[in-house]
């Protein structure tokens, strides 16, 4: 028997088996929709029920502040502590940026509202206590998608290299917290996904009402961060801080947050 | 953004799932595997067409076939001591020729006794036409490994039955 006609019998015997090809793409559509809502299911609960978890500073604005501060303008908190070893299927991130932002900082309203879901997306925010930096290697953008407030922040990650370093450090200072009986912060856990290691979602409660969603990844020598809130500014126009919610949640939820800042589209 | 996803998903459903089942029924050699399996495979597609930010399937077809090949793969590899005979071939195939039916008999057997990664190395290269380098990427061999796994496969199956 030759190759051609071997192919030619696979094809025969093949062809012979009968398809019910509405009823298989019927099936797996809705296996396909149940199988995505369990992922975001599983993300939601991750932020709610991650116990090996640290503090993140970077992602968290200083509510209580006289002034509303903006994330990007907070301290990030997180250590130079050695990296230790690496995850299974962990990419080796470079220690310096490897590639420019190269996303249009016009085009990320959109990107992220798309991504979201979100039916009315607002323009840059240019004014304080929101800054808008847009260079080759540091982006911070504010936008509000449906009226809430949401940041981007992408920066060299230099001596924050990884989110195994900042757990570390940021687990010594939960200690010192507990023992100076200073109030929980929002929380941050590890994990690796594509290879890229996500330093993962929080939600906090800053005040009474006001919820945070956040991620952040390094990848390409950057740290990247998308936070998401259920209100549209950190404090009232005049200093207030009853801030009223929009939504019970941050309008990014915990699976897209960490579909964006795992995404290539910033450096594509 | 969804529904246009989905309505891409269901386009590409209807027009592959029939080729995807032939691939896995040759694969698996039984219809009910070969239809989960296909099941799975179309779930994945699924997913991966409705992530937020990836970019478009380039080739879905060929992500398809990557995908059901590992995923059966993959399978095999986690069940390989419970591994059941191959022996379940569709009804009326090939019409009523007797000749043809003991022709589609020997084919399941021989298939059967081939490696679950032989016997995708055959389906891709035989029923799929894919190159050699194209199958060693979806398979993750190396060029040389699938023509020396090919040639080993079709000549076994060559001195079992298939003659």
């Amino acid at each position: 028997m030759k190759d051609d006609e071997f192919a030619d019998l696979l094809d025969r015997a093949a062809r012979a088996v009968p398809v019910d090809i509405a009823g298989m793409v019927t099936e797996a559509g809705a296996r396909g929709r149940r199988r995505l809502r369990r992922r975001r299911a599983a993300s939601v609960l991750a932020v709610a029920g991650v116990t090996a978890a640290v503090t993140l500073g970077v992602t968290v604005p200083d509510w209580g502040a006289d002034t509303p501060t903006p994330v990007a303008e907070q301290s990030p908190g997180f250590a130079s502590a050695p990296s230790g070893a690496a995850s299974p299927g962990l990419h080796q991130q470079p220690a310096t940026p490897d590639r420019p932002i190269t996303i249009d900082a016009e085009a990320v309203p959109q990107l992220v509202g798309e991504a979201a879901g979100a039916t009315e997306i607002g323009p840059l925010l240019n004014e304080a206590p929101y800054p808008l930096i847009a260079e080759e290697n540091r982006m911070i953008l504010h936008f509000r998608l449906d009226g809430t407030l949401t940041t981007v922040v992408i920066e060299p990650s230099q001596d924050r290299a990884s989110c195994r370093a900042a757990s570390r450090e940021s687990s010594a200072e939960k200690r010192l917290r507990t023992t100076a009986g200073a109030p929980a912060q929002p929380r941050l856990s590890c994990r690796v996904v594509d290879g890229i290691e996500v330093g993962a979602i929080t939600t906090g409660t800053v005040g009474s009402e006001v919820r945070v969603g956040s991620a952040t990844a390094w990848n390409h020598g950057y740290r990247v961060d998308v936070v998401s809130y259920n209100v549209a500014a950190g404090k009232n126009p005049d200093g207030s801080e009853d801030v009223p919610a929009l939504r019970d949640q941050p309008l990014v939820d915990g699976d897209v947050l960490v579909e964006l800042v795992t995404s290539e589209a910033w450096f594509a | 953004m969804s529904e246009s996803r989905t309505t891409a998903f269901e386009e590409f459903a209807r027009a592959r799932t029939a080729h995807l089942l032939r691939s896995a029924w040759l694969l698996c050699g039984s219809r009910t595997e070969a239809e989960d399996l296909v099941q799975e495979t179309l779930v994945k597609v699924y997913v991966r067409m409705h992530r937020v930010l990836a970019p478009a399937l380039d080739n879905p077809a060929a992500y398809a076939q990557t995908t059901l090949t590992r995923t059966f793969v993959s399978s095999r590899r986690k069940r390989s001591s419970t591994e059941q005979p191959y022996a379940d071939l569709p009804d009326g195939a090939l019409g009523d020729h007797a000749d043809a039916a003991a022709l589609r008999v020997s084919l399941a057997d021989a298939l059967a006794e081939a490696s679950p990664t032989d016997r995708a190395v055959l389906v891709l290269r035989y029923l799929d036409d894919l190159s050699v380098d194209e199958v060693a990427g979806i398979l993750g061999l190396s060029p040389g490994a699938v023509r020396n796994r090919s040639m080993r496969a079709l000549a076994r199956m060559r001195e079992r039955s298939l003659r």
